[in-house]
């Protein structure tokens, strides 16, 4: 029996104990270990080298062997990694090394070893890292050239996250040897490369949410016990000594300031800052009196219509064009608070078309007036949380409530921030006071029920609009969520139902519509719900929810052409539609066709910084290329609290589980499924933690995740749980009943569920043919199939 | 025991500073066989040699051997991938990096297999066994192959003042005189640096003959045919560690192993000639 172990991946060799003996392995004789010698002690023990000590009863020559690899591996690339950045080396030597480092880091662990070595450490003097980074660049050796660049954008953050270390270090640990071992986990876990990741970001929440993902390390939590403390207490130095951006209460503050100083604001080049500032002095520009005040909003109306349209169709240069025609025209006619108005109007279609730095553009022009007024403070707020700055909302919003404590609009704004921060309490007990002091505060009674919802208390959502529609009974949007909240229950008929009145009640509402349309097709009803759709668009040619809609079901129909083609039409249509943009994707990356796929995802991230989908998409392509390592790396330090960034945590864990880190991408899974606080959303973690386990060989434990006999899922939802459930009752044996659970996808219309059937029928004989025994090279082949099928349906969930 | 120069006080054999006022007192492993018992020991081996040759009339050739043992090296080898750590890990460039974690180098789960490794070298060093690094004493800069294809010749500079020769390898040595703790190894078997030619001479000197000639010295000092089982060479037995400053120069082949292990190979050539270390095909 192995008693002790001691492993150094970079001098490939293992030195273990066995019989009160001592055994040599190397990486390049795996299956020959000799009886060590003082010299192999000495060269392995002496000369400074990293090494790992194993020892307990289960442990094993294999195991060594495995890990021995892996630290090699990892060990290998750090060096190749570092032997880039050496100008001692020649040209071609640096090039050899950055290329065997771009191999190793297909290997997902190996880059992560290695970014966290290298975010960790300043970067020493002679780092040749700019020649590197070319290097790493010309051979087209993008993880190594992506990890060079990093080291060189989060230079001033590694630096303070290590001085901040060596100061802090000492209060946290009673010795030396304890605080060598806590760092060695917070460096080797990614801790200090993930905060000075944030900081460079300059993402605070970032920062705040490393606490969270670390603080329920298993590992971490086990090897140190104070982690939260040291992590929080981290947090908040870093905190005090780096320079956030600001709030965006001192951002309004400070362009509050600088609209009152004249020269200042004319310094920074855009000529309508000088236009706002003289405006702002009134007295000695005075109205033109040639138009009547209703001649001027007439005109001033036609201008912003003609604006959001420009806006709407993506034209934002001419839209930009047009708002300066509009400003002098208020400017010369109206007043300072006409054009604060017409500003955040203009701002509101900006957001809905997702053009936000035109939005945020326009909310400054309207801060610059001067004028006290808590639209613009609303509108300012709003766009903030549009573009995901959700910090940035909650302060202007507090701020707002205090200055205007009368204003429902700021309080059901920062409930709804709070929500989408996945602050569900904080947000219920904000509605839940604005709906006391505004009891016919429509907006607020609706949004406590959606965060009621969103939480999974399906009954006092019902219970929430059902009030709200008898206070308010021409509230459509209570209908609409009403109705919603039958569906999230499963009870798909009533939905209809209550879609179906108010359509008939409400004939213009395109939501209902919509919401309808959307019902047909969990319910499997897809052409029903394609002419819903179509007859939507038809009414409505600008409603993008619709268009896109009818290319989700195309999709979900097999479809594909078709579906492209209709996501093609939106978004010529709709440049700034980043729903069809993104649904185009996915339709590509259904149809195998992962390049474009990428090429599309890759122009709506640089479009749409801040779209968190279009991020997660392009992560799961890359994933489906098998450029796995490349995941967490761009997904690597969000956040953990909107809707979309449990959706990338849940991407990441996926990306451990095709890379064979089962056990890793279990442990995220398992932490998403009970965790994640948009309960309705959780299905999508089950299927994938299920996905795991099968991988894993714990049929049964399938069975426990996957309930199959839960309400609420839509006919997707359904049938991928179908799919993994009956391929674990095959694999315990359970012909009989894994028969019956496949059975019940025969209305299957997904191509993928139709393959995924047969191939597990066929591999576990469930139609008992024994005359069609498979080889076992069949097998191989149909479990290979199979995995690769659910993988991608666990994925699409 | 000797007692310290400084302060008077018993400096005890396992080592190396006073423990009083911290004064040097020589490495414990040079001081144990520079004890008069052990000097004596070893110089009636090397006389006995000698008068063998005389009567065996090869003494020119012995003489010119015993000449030839006082220009021997210590050389350890090792393979390519401890040859590029070891080269590598001399430069701030890369310890930042590799070495991350300050003061993990030696970790304290080593105890354990410290205490046992002193049970290893049992009553060859005592207590102060973890502190010895080892090598083998060489002619041509050539070493036991069975170890690694390269070796590293270390500077005299660099050991000359705390190493020792042993007759064979410890492991050996302890197997063939079954030396248990409590057990005193046999004297005139162990010898300071610079008497490492008289246990060569004392070990070596019974294998010549008149017709033996300066090309073969250095495969009768050190005889290595890649197994380790047959390898036989005097160890050289170095108190503490050092680092890449005492490498002279490395010996091996460019043209051996794998296409990653030529790439690391190359990469190793360029840091010696950097450092001014020569490196020797062969």
């Amino acid at each position: 029996m192995i008693q002790q172990a001691y492993v150094s991946g970079q001098l490939g060799r293992v030195i273990y104990t066995k019989d009160d003996r001592y055994f040599l392995l190397q990486i390049e004789r795996l299956e020959e270990p000799v009886e060590c010698r003082p010299m192999d002690l000495s060269t392995f023990f002496n000369y400074g080298a990293e090494i790992t000590t194993f020892s307990g009863a289960q442990l094993d020559l294999a195991q060594l062997k495995n890990q021995l690899i892996t630290q090699r591996q990892a060990y290998r690339a750090l060096a190749m990694v570092i032997s880039g950045l050496d100008e001692e080396l020649d040209q071609e030597s640096r090039q050899t090394a950055i290329e065997a480092a771009e191999s190793l880091f297909r290997d997902a662990p190996t880059l992560r070893f290695v970014r966290a070595r290298m975010l960790s450490r300043p970067l020493p003097a002679e780092a040749d890292i700019e020649v590197a980074r070319d290097i790493a660049i010309r051979l087209e050796a993008t993880s190594v050239g992506f990890l060079y660049q990093n080291a060189l954008d989060c230079g001033q953050a590694i630096c303070l996250v290590y001085e901040t270390w060596l100061e802090a270090a000492p209060e946290y640990f009673a010795s030396q040897e304890e605080r060598v071992e806590g760092e060695r986990l917070l460096l080797e876990l990614g801790v200090f490369a993930d905060m000075a990741q944030a900081l460079t970001r300059r993402d605070a929440t970032a920062l705040s949410s490393i606490i969270i993902t670390y603080g329920q390390h298993p590992e971490l939590n086990s090897k140190l016990k104070q982690s939260v403390l040291i992590l929080n207490d981290l947090r908040t130095r870093l905190s005090n000594k780096w320079d956030f951006p600001s709030t965006g209460r001192e951002d309004h503050k400070r362009k509050r300031r600088a609209s009152g100083d004249t020269e200042h604001v004319a310094d920074d080049g855009d000529p309508v800052h000088e236009i706002l500032a003289r405006f702002r002095q009134r007295r000695e520009h005075p109205r033109s009196r040639t138009l009547s005040a209703d001649e001027a909003k007439e005109k001033v109306d036609h201008q912003i219509e003609a604006i959001g349209k420009l806006i709407r169709h993506g034209n934002i240069g001419r839209a930009d064009r047009f708002l300066r025609d509009l400003i002098n025209f208020h400017v010369e006619h109206s007043e300072r608070e006409h054009l604060g108005m017409s500003l955040c109007a203009l701002s509101k279609v900006a957001i809905d078309t997702s053009a936000f730095q035109l939005a945020e553009q326009m909310v400054n022009y309207a801060l610059m007036l001067g004028i006290d007024d808590v639209v613009i403070s609303n509108t300012q707020a709003e766009t903030f949380k549009a573009m995901g700055r959700f910090d940035n909302a909650l302060a202007v919003y507090r701020e707002t409530i205090e200055r205007f404590p009368n204003n429902e609009v700021a309080r059901s704004g920062y409930a709804e921030v709070l929500k989408a921060t996945g602050r569900f309490d904080d947000a219920l007990a904000v509605y839940r006071e604005t709906i006391e002091r505004f009891p016919n505060d429509e907006v607020a009674r609706n949004g406590y029920a959606e965060v009621l919802k969103a939480t999974g208390r399906f009954d006092d959502a019902l219970a929430a609009y059902e009030e709200a529609m008898a206070r308010f009974p021409n509230n459509e949007v209570a209908r609409n969520g009403y109705a919603d909240v039958l569906k999230a229950m499963g009870r798909f008929d009533d939905a209809l139902a209550v879609y179906q009145e108010t359509i008939e009640r409400f004939p213009n509402n395109e939501v209902a519509r919509n919401g309808y349309a959307e019902v047909l097709k969990a319910t499997g009803r897809f052409d029903d719900a394609l002419a819903v759709y179509r007859e939507t668009i038809e009414r409505f040619p600008n409603n993008e929810v619709a268009r896109s809609g009818y290319a989700e079901v195309l999709k979900a129909t097999g479809r594909f052409d078709d579906a492209l083609a209709a996501y093609e039409e939106a978004m010529a249509r709709f440049p700034n539609d980043e729903v069809a943009r993104n649904g185009y994707a996915e339709v590509l990356k259904a149809t195998g066709r992962f390049d474009d796929a990428l090429a599309v995802y890759r122009e709506t991230i640089e479009r749409f910084p801040n779209n968190e989908v279009a991020r997660s998409g392009y992560a799961s392509v890359l994933m489906l290329m098998n450029r796995f390592a490349e995941v967490p790396a761009l997904l690597s330090g969000t956040r953990l609290s909107s809707k979309g960034d449990w959706i990338a945590y849940h991407i990441v864990a996926m990306s451990y589980l095709r890379s064979g880190e089962i056990d890793e991408a279990i442990r995220r899974l398992d932490y998403g499924f009970h965790n994640n606080p948009w309960i309705t959303d959780r299905f999508y973690f089950a299927s994938a933690l299920a996905l795991a386990k099968i991988k894993k060989r714990q049929f049964d434990e399938v069975l426990e995740v996957l309930p199959t006999n839960v309400t609420g899922l839509d006919v997707f939802q359904k049938q991928t749980r179908l799919v993994l459930v009956g391929h674990s009752q095959a694999a315990l044996g359970m012909k009989e009943e894994a028969a019956e659970t496949l059975a019940q996808l025969e209305q299957a219309a997904n191509p993928r569920v139709i393959n995924l059937k047969e191939a597990i029928t066929r591999r576990y004989d469930l139609k008992r043919q024994s005359s069609a025994s498979l080889s076992p090279d069949e097998e191989e082949l149909l479990e290979a199939k199979i995995q690769e099928e659910e993988f991608f349906l666990a994925l699409a969930a | 025991m000797i007692n310290c120069k400084i302060c008077g006080s018993t400096v005890p054999d396992s080592e190396a500073v006073c423990l009083t006022c911290g004064t040097p007192a020589g490495t414990p492993n040079v001081r144990s066989a520079d004890r008069p018992e052990e000097l004596q020991a070893l110089e009636e081996r090397y006389r006995a040699a000698y008068e063998t040759a005389r009567d065996g009339n090869y003494l020119s050739i012995l003489e010119e051997f015993d000449k030839a043992l006082k220009q021997t090296h210590a050389v350890i080898n090792v393979d390519v991938e401890f040859l590029h750590f070891f080269t590598r890990n001399a430069r701030n460039l890369y310890t930042t990096y590799e070495r991350a974690v300050e003061g993990q180098m030696r970790k304290p789960a080593l105890l354990e297999f410290d205490q046992k490794r002193r049970a290893v070298g049992g009553g060859l060093f005592g207590s102060y066994a973890r502190e010895i690094s080892y090598a083998a004493l060489s002619l041509d800069g050539s070493g036991p192959q069975s170890y690694g294809s390269y070796a590293m010749k270390l500077r005299d500079i660099a050991i000359r003042n705390r190493a020792t020769v042993l007759e064979n390898n410890s492991y050996d040595f302890v197997q063939k005189n079954d030396l248990k703790p409590g057990k005193n190894p046999p004297l005139g078997y162990v010898a300071s640096w610079d008497n490492r030619h008289k246990l060569a001479v004392a070990k070596l000197g019974e294998f010549l003959t008149p017709t033996t000639t300066v090309d073969d010295f250095p495969k009768l000092l050190l005889s290595s045919a890649g197994s380790r089982a047959t390898d036989e060479f005097i160890e050289v037995l170095i108190y503490g560690t050092f680092d890449f400053n005492a490498i002279e120069s490395v010996k091996g082949s460019s043209t051996i192993g794998s296409r990653d292990d030529r790439d690391l190979l190359r990469m190793v050539k360029q840091h010696l000639s950097r450092a001014g270390k020569e490196w020797i095909e062969g």
